[in-house]
């Protein structure tokens, strides 16, 4: 008697725990190995399946489905509907791709994927923009192996015309409006700010003298962000030449605030508006 | 210390069973409601919003997506991802379907849905053949009102 209910309670358990699992697995996250070399070099950077990614996919994007270009995400192919592929979305419904000979529109409840290594991906440049409603999860970030964890972020690259963002690993400042990273809080006296576009430039006199300028705007929201120094007229502020301001109050800094973080003088502030 | 355990001994029944009717709502079957007559008159003949049919779903043809010319399936539209369409599978993936002006071919891993009411049904004739990835379950039965009770054929 006593083992016969230590049974149904053991069984019981396991299959409450099962339940559980399947319904995590379903609608909050679930791990999934990567298969294949078409996200190289984000996933499975070696051709060894020995060394194949595990990588965490959340299914919570799947209630209001809000992606943004950039994510990786694992969607059901709509040729042979068993298999499911894992790839990047480079473009949301309404946008012009450059495809090989032509340019395309995404159209509404679309978005066009491509992989990251793209002489070995199957993608929409074969099998055209895929239905929304095909996306299964969004991936996160890698878990396994040990030395591979990291968070995914929204890689992008900036080429003919196609909009790219690249990643910042670790502290960055950012954009405002859509997060979009600068600048690590390391480099702000480099001359490499990304994720900027360059306006036209234009001679202005600052606060310390006449400079030629040039307006940067965020590549992914469009927002001025701040401004780049062409060419400086006065001796003493030669060492501007190449260097970008971003201003204050456009920027988020590392801990999610607004930072002065401009080597220059603290005039800033506004030139502009 | 009576009330209080009570009180977590339903909280945890009532934990448990919501989580398996969510499981059993996903992966066995669910029940629908039908909206707009585009499939009368097998579901909603009047245009009654009052009477509108619920209808039961079984969602183990997801396993191995088996099928059938004939099935009436939901399937998530591809242009507003969001909704969900109730229409009956007319074209399995290489046959041949014609429509207004030509002959179309179903491409691999799509089928082709239409409406039985075909005066007011927004179906493949509008937006092409569906990939099969996007169906979410098989219709097999009208369970509300109950003098409707019936098996879809």
């Amino acid at each position: 008697m006593g083992i016969q209910n230590l049974l149904w309670q053991v069984t019981k358990k396991a299959f409450t725990g099962g339940i559980i699992g399947v319904t995590i697995s379903d609608r909050c996250c679930s791990v999934v190995p990567v298969r294949g070399d078409s996200m190289s070099p984000t996933f499975n950077p070696q051709r060894n399946s020995y060394l194949d990614d595990y990588v965490l996919v959340e299914k919570f994007c799947l209630q209001d489905y809000k992606f943004a270009r950039g994510d990786v995400v694992v969607f059901s192919s709509p040729t042979h509907f068993r298999d499911r592929y894992i790839k990047r979305i480079v473009g949301l419904p309404g946008e012009w791709i450059s495809s090989s000979r032509d340019v395309i529109r995404v159209p509404e409840g679309h978005c066009w994927v491509e992989g990251d290594n793209k002489a070995s991906s199957l993608d929409s440049r074969t099998f055209g923009p895929i239905p929304l409603g095909l996306i299964r999860g969004r991936v996160t970030g890698v878990v396994w192996p040990p030395q591979r964890v990291s968070k995914i972020n929204r890689w992008i690259c900036l080429e003919m015309g196609r909009l790219f963002v690249i990643d910042l690993q670790g502290e960055t400042y950012s954009c405002k409006h859509c997060h979009t990273p600068f600048a690590l809080t390391d480099d702000l006296i480099s001359k490499v700010f990304v994720n900027v576009t360059v306006g036209e430039m234009e001679h202005r006199i600052m606060m310390t003298g006449w400079h030629t300028v040039a307006d940067i705007f965020c590549v992914c929201c469009g927002s001025l962000v701040g401004w780049k120094y062409e060419i400086a007229y006065e001796k003493s502020q030669k060492y501007k030449e190449g260097k970008f301001i971003i201003e204050r109050f456009k920027v988020l800094g590392p801990d999610g605030g607004g930072y002065d973080m401009n080597e220059d003088e603290p005039m800033i502030g506004s030139d502009e508006e | 210390m009576g009330i209080q355990n009570l009180l977590w001994q339903v909280t945890k029944k009532a934990f448990t069973g919501g989580i398996i009717g969510v499981t059993i709502s996903d992966r066995c079957c669910s029940v629908v409601p039908v909206r707009g007559d585009s499939m009368s008159p097998t579901l909603n003949p009047q245009r009654n919003s009052y009477l509108d049919d619920y209808v039961l779903v079984e969602k183990f043809c997801l396993q191995d997506y088996k099928f059938v010319r004939g099935d009436v399936v939901v399937f998530s539209s591809p242009t507003h991802f969001k909704d969900k369409y109730i229409k009956r599978i007319v074209g399995l993936p290489g046959e041949w379907i014609s429509s207004s002006r030509d002959v179309i071919r179903v491409p691999e891993g799509h089928c082709w849905v239409e409406g039985d009411n075909k005066a007011s049904s927004l179906d493949s004739r509008t937006f092409g053949p569906i990939p099969l990835g996007l169906i979410r379950g098989r219709v097999t039965s009208v369970v509300w009102p109950p003098q409707r009770v019936s098996k879809i054929s």
